[in-house]
């Protein structure tokens, strides 16, 4: 019988070698300048490189949908950098600045779902003699294999106040979130539709509250965020005032949805959706789990420490808290329970606020 | 825990005036031309001789000392400490805050770590005052033109700022570039009567002898004589004070007055290193302002000193400020043209025991039978009041809300320093009696404090009424490895023979601030 196990194992190795069996990994990003990718399963770091020029920190991060190449948003967010997920070499490099055109991003950024093309946010300002000038602010668009100068191929105004872009699963939209969500096309830039947020119609309501630039849809295509508000019908000593909602916006479908899930009690910087779609967990200084069938709020339990960028496995299985401190803790997602923690190597200095992002390749040896 | 709180005596670079880094060959230079030699490549000059921006604003010195700062950091200017002395002292005097201008803003040029900071209005608050004090801005006069392209600066410059809570729920970019750059023209505008007269008015100098007057928060008054000589550029001052213990308070300094009015000096009290702010006043017969450690903003002096030759009579500090009934007690009033005869209210029985024009001890005796109350005591033109009290009915701890913030690396501890001030119940309400000794603790302000065990982690109080805060950054023997912030309540308790008193205050002890600009 064992040796029955034995062959039907290497039988099973042999052909599934064949095409590729692909691995899930998680990629985070540290002070000073480092990445690392971390099998989650082994509980181990299995890379970790440096990025050139980096300033230090490490803001947002992206994965190319094959897996080989992972972008970073660096440099005091003054340029992206590719490196090859598995040689940790610079592979695409784009430094904003242009000329006397001081450039800068705000962690917004996304590639396209065929890998060819990168879409940055970015603040414009003409550094003039003795003057700054503030000039429109925009969206750069870039080819993934313009190498290690990369210029945009093309560019497009922007409202102001963009912290999250999205492109759609079907490649056919960008989405931009910021007072509003702008739907975009991806070519001219022209806002097809308003998602609303800012001009919500929520009768009785304040102005609600979002600033998210961690990009955790790495396992639904959905995009969840906290938003926070007060009811203006309602005493401000009253704790009914108080609303955290959850924001979706189903990348695939367009499904867009904000529902309070409890009377705000504590903070939340990041949420995920669990593939089967049930759940969404948050974090900050608690872990919460919020059942999204009854938009309530099922469990939460204090954590180590503050974590605050989450993300999934494949599964459902498993929570992975981190983008603070120097440690990615794991919990089981039916009980909350922790099942594990990596420290992070490299002199890490804080993963100040760099994303929590599901990579998925072939093997790393 | 608490055997990790740090008291860093050394390590604060403080961003101030210090002269200590100059030569002699500061007196010399030319600050206009040194202007033209070294702004001139990117300020451009106009037809009429105006350097573009420099020419749109006014500042106080700390102000064109930050402006330098920030050229030498972002723009690349290279420049000697003795030039950059110069064309701070020159940008200061030809373009500078008239003293009513920067009146309502002196406690930030101060360095108090203690005040009351109001916008406006609450749209200033929120667009300038949620990074900045107030003050920053109002001690800044610029055309509209010039706070203009401020707002072009600071997003340039700093790009979360449309981001951060209290801006994102605004049009910000918007709203600063129709409305608030008008607005600022309006409040603080580049053009201004007050500034007109003083730079027409001659300027008086501080030489001469001063009488000087204070009070340390948690040590108590102090007293004695400040001589200022004229040093070529700048004034030395020498100090010869007295705490009301007794005890001798020894110092001198060297000092720039910029502005013709803003004397800012650097020296040493008892062998500590100091900075001083100082304001005359127009006739050049008053000073008035703060000094501190020069390593620790949040300990220092309040400071007055009026000019002794030819000055009205005036007390100005006392040995103690009230009398209990019953007691007998000798207080001793410091001041100028001290030689007048003596008055008391009646029911007040005063002998003097001593009498010079600068001081004069009195005997006071407070009989069992006299009426409580505030009894007036008169020296000629000088006139200052004793309380006579039964029993203290109430104790306010000032501040009675306040911040400390946690120290370490390169950055000292702040400090929160409290005062017990006892009242008695009067025919008008409360009534002041002044500020006495009391046992001073410190307990979790609510229950959330209670569970974190704020008062184990946050630092100490001592029986002066100074907290002391911990260490910073995170503490694994807290819970979420939290920091040492805390929140608490601060209760000083007064004996009042057989009965005891108590008041409360907040404190707020929280994280460090990375950046110490002179203007916060």
């Amino acid at each position: 019988m064992r040796n029955l196990l034995i062959f039907l194992g290497s039988f099973f190795l042999i052909t599934h070698g064949a095409v590729a069996e692909t691995t899930e990994y998680l990629v985070t990003g540290t002070k000073p300048g480092y990445i690392h990718i971390l099998d989650m399963k082994q509980q181990k770091v299995v890379r970790s490189f440096a990025v050139p020029d980096a300033g230090r920190t490490i803001f947002s991060l992206a994965p190319s949908p094959d897996g080989k190449v992972i972008y970073v948003m660096t440099n005091r967010m003054k340029s992206l950098v590719g490196l090859d997920s598995d040689t940790g070499e610079q592979v695409f490099r784009a430094d904003f600045v242009d000329g006397d055109i001081r450039r800068q991003g705000f962690y917004a950024f996304d590639i396209s779902r065929d890998g060819k093309e990168l879409y940055v946010y970015q603040l414009s300002t003409q550094i003039l003699l003795s003057e700054y000038k503030q000039l429109p602010t925009r969206i750069a668009v870039y080819d993934t294999s313009s190498g290690l100068n990369a210029q945009p191929i093309r560019s497009f105004e922007a409202p102001r106040r963009i912290h999250m872009l999205m492109k759609s699963k079907d490649d056919k939209w960008l989405y931009a979130a910021g007072f509003d969500i702008y739907k975009m096309n991806p070519k001219t830039g022209e806002i097809v539709e308003t998602l609303p947020l800012r001009n919500w119609t929520l009768e009785n309501r304040s102005l609600p509250d979002v600033l998210d630039f961690w990009p955790l849809w790495d396992q639904t295509d959905i995009f969840s965020t906290p938003v926070f508000s007060v009811k203006t019908d309602k005493a401000p000593d009253d704790p009914e005032a108080y609303k955290t909602g959850l924001l979706t916006l189903n990348l695939d479908t367009g499904k867009y949805d904000i529902n309070d899930f409890e009377n705000t009690s504590v903070l939340i910087f990041s949420t995920v959706v669990s593939p089967n779609g049930k759940h969404a967990f948050g974090t900050y200084t608690q872990l919460s789990k919020i059942n999204l069938q009854t938009n309530t709020l099922e469990k939460r339990i204090d954590q180590d420490h503050t974590y605050y960028a989450i993300n999934i496995a494949g599964d459902g299985h498993e929570v992975y808290v981190g983008g603070a401190a120097c440690d990615v803790a794991t919990y089981d997602a039916e009980t909350l329970t922790k099942t594990g923690r990596i420290f992070l190597p490299m002199g890490c200095g804080d993963q100040s606020t760099s994303s929590l992002r599901i990579l998925r390749r072939e093997r790393l040896q | 825990m608490l055997s990790k709180a740090h008291i860093f005596l050394s390590g604060l670079i403080l961003l101030t005036l210090s002269l200590f880094t100059l030569t002699a060959r500061a007196e010399e230079l030319d600050g206009k031309a040194l202007v033209n030699d070294y702004c001139t490549a990117c300020h451009e000059q106009t037809d009429g001789g105006d350097l573009t921006r420099i020419s749109q604003v006014r500042k106080t010195p700390e102000g064109w000392d930050m402006t330098i700062f920030r050229m030498q950091h972002l723009h690349g200017l290279d420049i000697d400490e003795n030039d950059r002395f110069a064309i701070i002292k020159y940008l200061s005097d030809e373009r500078g805050l008239a003293p009513q201008e920067a009146a309502p803003f002196r406690y930030v040029l101060e360095q108090r770590a203690h005040f009351v900071d109001k916008a406006p209005n609450d749209d200033l608050d929120a667009l300038c005052g949620r990074c900045h004090t107030n003050a920053r801005y109002g001690l800044q006069r610029r055309t509209e033109d010039d706070w203009m392209k401020h707002m072009h600066f600071h997003v340039g410059q700093f790009p979360s700022l449309e981001y951060q809570a209290r801006s994102r729920d605004r049009f910000w970019w918007q709203e600063v570039t129709t409305k608030t750059y008008k607005e600022l023209t309006a409040l603080y505008p580049f053009e201004n009567a007050d500034w007109d007269h003083w730079k027409t008015t001659p300027h008086k100098s501080p030489e001469g002898s001063w009488r000087v007057s204070g009070h340390r928060p948690g040590i108590g008054d102090y007293e004695g004589i400040m001589t200022v000589k004229k040093d070529g550029y700048y004034f030395k001052a020498s100090y010869d004070l007295h705490n009301m213990d007794g005890t001798v308070l020894k110092g001198h300094s060297k000092a720039v007055v910029y502005t013709g009015y803003e004397w800012r000096g650097t020296g040493e009290m008892s062998d500590t290193e100091t900075r001083e702010v100082y304001a005359m006043s127009e006739s050049g017969n008053q000073m008035q302002g703060r000094w501190h450690n020069a390593a620790h903003y949040d300990v220092g002096g309040e400071f007055k000193a009026v000019r002794i030759k030819n000055a009205t009579p005036e007390i100005l500090v006392k040995s103690s400020d009230y009398i209990r009934i019953g007691e007998d007690k000798i207080i001793t009033l410091y001041g100028v043209g001290l030689s007048g005869k003596i008055s008391a209210d009646a029911g007040l029985d005063v002998k003097v025991t001593k009498q010079t024009p600068t001081s004069v001890s009195l005997k006071i005796a407070a009989n069992k039978d006299m009426t409580k109350g505030v009894y007036k005591i008169t020296m000629g033109q000088a006139e200052t009041d004793v309380v006579v009290y039964d029993k203290i009915s109430t104790v306010k701890v000032f501040p009675d809300w306040t911040i400390a913030r946690l120290g370490g690396g390169q950055t000292a501890p702040v400090s929160a320093q409290f005062e017990a001030v006892a009242y008695m119940k009067g025919e008008m309400g409360d009534t002041k009696i002044g500020i006495m000794p009391a046992k001073w603790q410190a307990h979790p302000f609510n229950e959330e404090a209670e569970r974190l065990n704020d008062v184990g982690f946050s630092g100490t109080i001592n029986q002066q009424g100074t907290f002391m805060p911990a260490s910073a950054g995170p503490n694994k023997e807290r819970q979420y490895a939290t920091n040492n912030a805390g929140n608490l309540k601060i209760v000083a308790e007064i004996s009042d023979g057989d009965h005891k008193v108590t008041g409360e205050a907040q404190l707020i002890v929280t994280v460090q601030r990375w950046n110490l600009p002179p203007i916060r």
